[in-house]
């Protein structure tokens, strides 16, 4: 790493600064037709933009489905995330909603009557006697 | 006892209303107490809720930092490797644009060829 950076570094002091000209000429003045005359460094550029565009756009495009790849798998992780949430909040309720009706049948039983026949005949014999002593007392 | 009997007798009534309003006063106790017991088993069955509910919370909360921490480490494998990548390539061009420049003086007819399988350009002389 070190080295290609020095390498890279040595390149740039002794290459890059020379940046590539161009001109146009014209028919046997002295080229053999009207065109642009590229001088070297030109020259390479243009070979090297054409044998790295492949391999550079390879790399954008394969970093760029990289990061929408990990995107994605966040979202992933945090629907899942959601997901199980969401569904232990659901056996919860429902558990703790099963305890309570079950306790609250528990409590309805203990005072529920063992006997409600007796407790009807009680209550009606109850209620016979009380109209009957209103009767003869309104009627007195 | 006679006498009580008597007593009894001549204020039925009253003594009536009394032992009713008994009555009613300890079925009003016994229900309120019914219903207190009622109003507890839904209480606990709340608060064991709220704890659930928390414990979910918290549980997802690691489980949120966990994954984030994952996409983190990722996305700086992924810049690191980008940019190393990169790198490399800014180096072949380097080497390349000086073998190139090199090879206008030394050796053309690479050069000439190159073009031509790049391009597909003629070459004129």
């Amino acid at each position: 790493m070190l080295s290609s950076l020095l390498f890279l570094l040595f390149i740039g002091t002794a290459e890059a600064e020379e940046v590539g000209t161009f001109s146009s000429v014209k028919t046997n003045e002295p080229a053999p037709f009207n065109g642009f005359l590229f001088d070297k460094y030109a020259s390479s550029d243009i070979i090297i933009f054409r044998e790295t565009a492949r391999r550079e756009c390879d790399l954008q495009m394969s970093h760029q489905l990289g990061l929408q790849a990990n995107r994605y798998k966040l979202e992933i992780r945090d629907l899942k995330i959601d997901y199980d949430s969401l569904n232990d909040e659901y056996k919860l309720i429902r558990e703790n909603k099963d305890r309570e009706i079950a306790a609250l049948q528990e409590e309805l039983k203990r005072y529920s009557s063992k006997k409600p026949g007796w407790w009807f005949a009680a209550g009606a014999a109850i209620g016979v006697a009380g109209t009957a002593a209103l009767a003869v007392q309104l009627t007195k | 006892m006679n006498k009580a009997l008597s007593v009894v007798l001549a204020n039925w009534k009253e003594i009536l209303i009394v032992l009713l309003m008994g009555g009613l006063l300890l079925k009003t106790h016994s229900d309120y107490k019914k219903l207190e017991r009622a109003y507890e088993a839904t209480q606990t069955s709340l608060q064991n809720q709220i704890e659930g509910m928390k414990q979910i919370q918290q549980r997802d909360a690691i489980r949120r930092e966990e994954s984030l921490d994952e996409y983190r480490k990722t996305l700086e494998e992924l810049t690191e490797n980008y940019e190393e990548n990169k790198h490399q390539l800014e180096v072949l061009k380097s080497v390349n644009r000086k073998k190139y420049v090199g090879n206008f003086t030394d050796n053309q007819d690479e050069l000439i060829e190159k073009i031509k399988t790049l391009y597909g350009f003629e070459y004129v002389k």
